[in-house]
């Protein structure tokens, strides 16, 4: 089931809902929620529960293990357990196939007549959203940051609370399980319009913006598979799909954040004007935060941070962004954004170009620095998106707009592009420049909205999705990992 | 026990307090928008009285790539064809679109009126089931169903998983979404033409640049449904499908569910069509027999699985064996009949439909034949006599271009024999005055339907193994590959779509010298015809 389909708005939703509030003082509230989000789950593939029930069950009973003993050797063994268990579930489903592939690939070159099972597996959708947030609960109870929970009801709703199970956030268990063990309050008119609001502005972002971005980025791509790219049309790839990830992600964001605030559950937020970052750094503080956040705490602190001196913290900053590449998905390509990734962030260590920028221009070096970064995760996101085949035309593309392409001509062929591309990017950038000015989320400048501005953000909403919305919306992004 | 954070406070609120700041605080902004929105919809409804099409969002109007064929082509059959009064409708796959000419099939079926609303196997199984019940809701007096499949694309699991438009589709006719869409979406296209185009949307324009797409639009009236075969992708010497089982690929379904994919679905099919009034009639396409030359172990299993639904629903009419092979040259994808060969698909058809339609209880009982391979006495080769030469591909393509054009510059070119076959049978000359009149009525709208072969070679070849009803001591063999291009113009667009016609296709056409002339030899009359 996806968030932007009338089963999940006009039946799932309310169905849920009605269910919780009936039963929201006792047990009952979290079992509804459970059963909700297995139905959720499943309603895609029933057997996709089996590795989710199976990685709640066993971190459920490592942490309960763990809370029982302060045999340090034993808790340690534990911990291995839980995180043995759930990278081998995700390597297994996400990594091996490609891993195989690939030595087939090598043992072919070599000229062996060595050729390893293709294992034919599909992937459980948001396995990597899951088994992070699973991995977080029992590294937290080890640590002894937060109390194993006792109630399976309770920590089981944590793990599958469906409305970020499938593309997060990535919730820390002290955040949310926390909200669940306790008897929420019935949420407040001013909370449920906030609520309501965040989905329909979630559906518009989507529907609207993500998927006509969608639409150029598949555009240029059918020109770079037949080989027929006009100098220049790989930046107009690289804007469009930066708007389609960053709306697409976030709309799917906002719509989880909106669900669960229903039934008065608040998920953190996972961007802030990431666009508007000064410095690779300051956009991994403002995109998929609790995903950055994550890798931050358990991995690259855990390696030591910048703790033991310059090289070991380029070597952290390394490894912690080509895993994050690599969590993304299985491929080289995702290996490469990471990488370069990694590499921006030890280049702006090294040499804080955003800094040397304001220093010289004042206000205007920041904008430098702004315009800046927006382009080199620009050239991240050409990576990300786009294939080995279809990599190298993009990458020409944009190299012939200085070697002499004829880039006019393109602007004027492919003026429909461009058009779109100055639509969907205005109503992106304006809604955006607003929050970097409040210094808020634009989202978060629904919460306290007149009821009058409510009803016409909302009509705004409705007619913009029934006008201009593609009419069979496109999976979200991040599902597929 | 649970803790209950914030209860204190709110436990001494009563409930009428809590409801009356609920309805104040969400209630009222909610029915405002409700209101304003309703309003505004009824206006839209009032002022521009979108229809059902214009709401629906099977055509998605996306600025940056046409509509699809697969949609435009079911758009178009529903959208034109549901107010022709049909008695009896073929709904299928593509073996049916192409192959099926209605207005031969309606030579036999007097005063009953087929057409043919086929559409594509990427439309399995539901979207079959909309065509028909779309139809079947709005056309009162449809008597038949016929369900038109070629044999390997029956309602399986394999098969339906590939069907995505079918889901499509008829979530978005029959499906609560065709009734809940509202007339705001009517204004779509308008609004995303003014701007990501910034032109006006022309609601009479062409909804595509696709030369198929633009002549079946315009011609989908007057061939009730049915549109030429473009290909010739199939490789006729070892072109070879294998069929799919009819095991559940779910594992609910194989331990829980029906264990025959095609029993479940052809019984929901059949239960819908009953609830209409009418009657399921069940049709195989036939099949080239380079398909037959290999073991084919699911055939057997499947024909077991039909019989057995036969014997629970022994009102549904099967017309045709399971397998029914005609000659591969016959064949323009391995379930297209060649535009040129139509006919005989169509003629096939319409005679099972009269002894269907004059009466019902000569139609026996659908019983499975098990399945032997066909073998070939002789191994196939090929090989370049000399370089292509325009004479051998004009002799070649004779045939194909009669029939496209009913032109009799290309009748000069075909052989006293297969001349003296194809005179012989009524359809073929019903085909050629049809193709005159259709072609008449594009010249009067203004529109040119064209075929070009200049990228078409065609190459003396020496060929063996190759079977053919009149092979001579002097028997040519032309070996056909290149592009052909079909083309449509008229003064508000111009198309051409090039189309291969690959050498890995074997089109090897026989040809012959008479009168000093090289000239088509090809035709081979199918047993079929002479029933």
């Amino acid at each position: 089931m996806t968030f932007i389909s009338l089963s999940y708005l006009f039946v799932f939703l309310p169905i849920v809902l009605g269910l919780y509030y009936v039963f929201r003082k006792n047990l009952g509230a979290n079992l509804v929620i459970l059963v909700a989000s297995y139905i959720f789950y499943g309603s895609s593939g029933l057997w996709f529960l089996i590795p989710l029930v199976f990685t709640s069950l066993l971190d459920f009973c490592m942490a309960l293990a763990l809370s029982k003993t302060d045999r340090a050797r034993y808790r340690k063994l534990l911990l291995i357990i839980s995180l043995s268990a759930n990278l081998g579930l995700l390597g297994f489903f996400k990594y091996a196939p490609w891993i195989i592939l690939n030595l087939n690939s090598v043992f072919a070159a070599a000229g062996t007549h060595v050729v390893l099972p293709v294992l034919a597996v599909t992937l459980p959708p948001g396995i990597s959203f899951y088994t992070f947030q699973t991995m977080s609960y029992t590294i937290e109870v080890y640590r002894r940051e937060m109390q194993a929970s006792r109630r399976l009801i309770d920590y089981m709703a944590f793990v599958t609370f469906w409305p970020h199970l499938v593309a997060g956030p990535i919730m820390r268990a002290r955040n949310l399980l926390h909200q669940l063990e306790t008897v929420r309050p019935i949420i407040s008119a001013e909370d449920a319009r906030y609520a309501i609001l965040l989905i329909a502005w979630g559906i518009f972002k989507k529907s609207v913006l993500a998927d006509n971005f969608g639409n150029i980025v598949d555009s240029v791509d059918r020109m770079a598979i037949s080989n027929a790219l006009p100098a220049g049309s790989g930046l107009i790839f690289a804007y469009a799909f930066a708007g389609q990830i960053y709306c697409d992600f976030s709309a799917y964001t906002d719509i989880a954040r909106g669900s669960a605030k229903l039934i008065n559950i608040d998920l953190m937020r996972n961007f802030h004007t990431p666009y508007f970052a000064v410095s690779p750094g300051d956009f991994w503080r403002r995109w998929h935060i609790s995903l950055s956040t994550w890798l931050r705490d358990y991995l690259y602190i855990p390696l030591g941070g910048n703790r033991f001196g310059r090289w070991r913290e380029i070597r952290n900053l390394m490894i912690t962004m080509v895993l994050g590449g690599l969590w993304h998905g299985a491929g080289f390509l995702f290996v490469a954004w990471g990488f370069w990734h990694g590499l921006l962030l030890v280049i702006y260590r090294i040499a804080p170009i955003d800094r040397g920028l304001t220093r010289l221009f004042g206000p205007v070096g920041k904008w430098i620095s702004i315009i800046l970064t927006f382009h080199l995760v620009c050239f991240g996101w050409i990576l990300f998106r786009s294939s080995s085949n279809t990599v190298g035309p993009i990458l020409w593309s944009i190299a012939a707009m200085f070697t002499g392409g004829e880039v006019p001509s393109f602007f004027a062929v492919y003026d429909v592009i461009v058009r779109g591309l100055l639509v969907l990017g205005t109503i992106t950038l304006l809604t955006d420049l607003v929050g970097y000015w409040k210094r808020v989320e634009f989202e978060d400048l629904f919460q306290k909205l007149h009821p009058s501005l409510w009803v016409a953000l909302m009509a705004l909403c409705y007619f913009g999705v029934m006008l201009f919305g593609k009419r069979e919306s496109a999976q979200f992004i991040y599902f597929q990992f | 026990m649970m803790s209950s954070v914030g209860e204190s406070t709110k436990a001494n609120v009563s409930l009428n307090g809590v409801g009356m700041r609920m309805m104040r605080g969400l209630g009222i902004p909610v029915i405002c928008f409700l209101s304003v929105i309703g309003l505004i919809e009824l206006t839209i409804q009032e002022k521009f009285h979108p229809g059902f099409w214009q709401k629906s969002t099977w055509l998605t109007f996306d600025p940056y790539q046409g509509a699809t064929f697969d949609r435009v082509e079911a758009f178009t059959k529903l959208d034109q064809l549901t107010d022709t009064e049909p008695d009896i409708i073929s709904v299928g796959d593509s073996s049916g679109f192409f192959s099926l000419q209605s207005n031969i099939i309606n030579r036999y079926i007097k005063p009953y009126k087929y057409v043919n609303f086929s559409t594509g196997a990427n439309q399995a199984f539901d979207g079959y089931k909309a065509m028909a019940e779309y139809t079947l809701q709005r056309a009162k007096h449809i008597k038949y169903v016929v369900l038109y499949m070629y044999p390997d694309i029956l309602p399986l699991d394999e098969v339906v998983a590939q069907g995505d438009l079918g889901r499509i589709l008829y979530a978005d006719i029959i499906g609560p979404k065709a009734y809940v869409t509202p007339p705001s979406a009517g204004l779509s296209p308008y609004a995303k033409f003014s701007t990501f185009y910034g032109v006006p949307y022309d609601p009479t324009g062409p909804l595509s640049s696709h030369e198929p797409t633009l002549e079946f639009s315009k011609s989908a009236r007057t061939t009730l449904g049915w549109l030429h075969e473009y290909d010739i992708r199939f490789d006729r010497v070892y072109g070879h499908v294998p069929f799919y089982s009819d095991e559940r690929v779910d594992w609910y379904n194989r331990y829980f569910g029906d264990p025959s994919a095609i029993h479940e679905r052809l019984s929901d099919f059949n239960k819908m069509v009953r609830g209409y009034g009418a009657q399921l009639v069940i049709a195989f396409a036939p099949l080239p027999t380079t398909v037959l030359r290999a073991p084919q172990p699911n055939i057997d299993p499947v024909q077991t699985a039909l019989a057995k639904f036969q014997t629970e629903n022994p009102e549904v009419k099967f017309l045709f064996p399971f397998l029914t092979p005609l000659g591969p040259e016959k064949f323009g994808q391995y379930n297209h009949i060649s535009l040129e060969y139509s006919f005989i698909s169509s003629a096939r058809l319409g005679k099972a439909l009269a002894k269907l339609t004059a009466e019902p209880s000569s139609i026996p009982p659908f019983t499975p034949r098990p399945y032997e391979p066909i073998t070939l006495e002789t191994p196939f080769a090929s090989s370049p006599l000399s370089p292509a030469t325009r004479p051998a591909l004009d002799a070649a393509m004779a045939l194909y271009l009669y029939a496209a054009t009913a032109d009799d510059k290309y009748r000069a070119l075909i052989s006293r024999r297969s001349l003296a076959e194809l005179d012989r049978d009524e359809n073929f000359q019903f085909q050629l005055h049809d193709t005159k009149d259709r072609l008449a009525m594009f010249t009067q709208d203004g529109v040119k339907i064209g075929f070009d072969i200049s990228k078409l070679n065609g190459t003396p070849t020496v060929v063996q193994g190759m079977p053919f009803c009149n092979l001579q001591s002097d028997t040519h063999w032309v070996q056909i590959a290149g592009t052909i291009s079909f083309t449509y113009s008229s003064s508000s667009v111009v198309s051409a779509e090039p189309i291969s016609w690959p050498e890995a296709s074997h089109i090897l056409i026989p040809t012959r010298i008479e009168d000093g002339v090289e000239k088509f030899d090809g035709y081979c009359p199918e047993p079929s015809q002479r029933n």
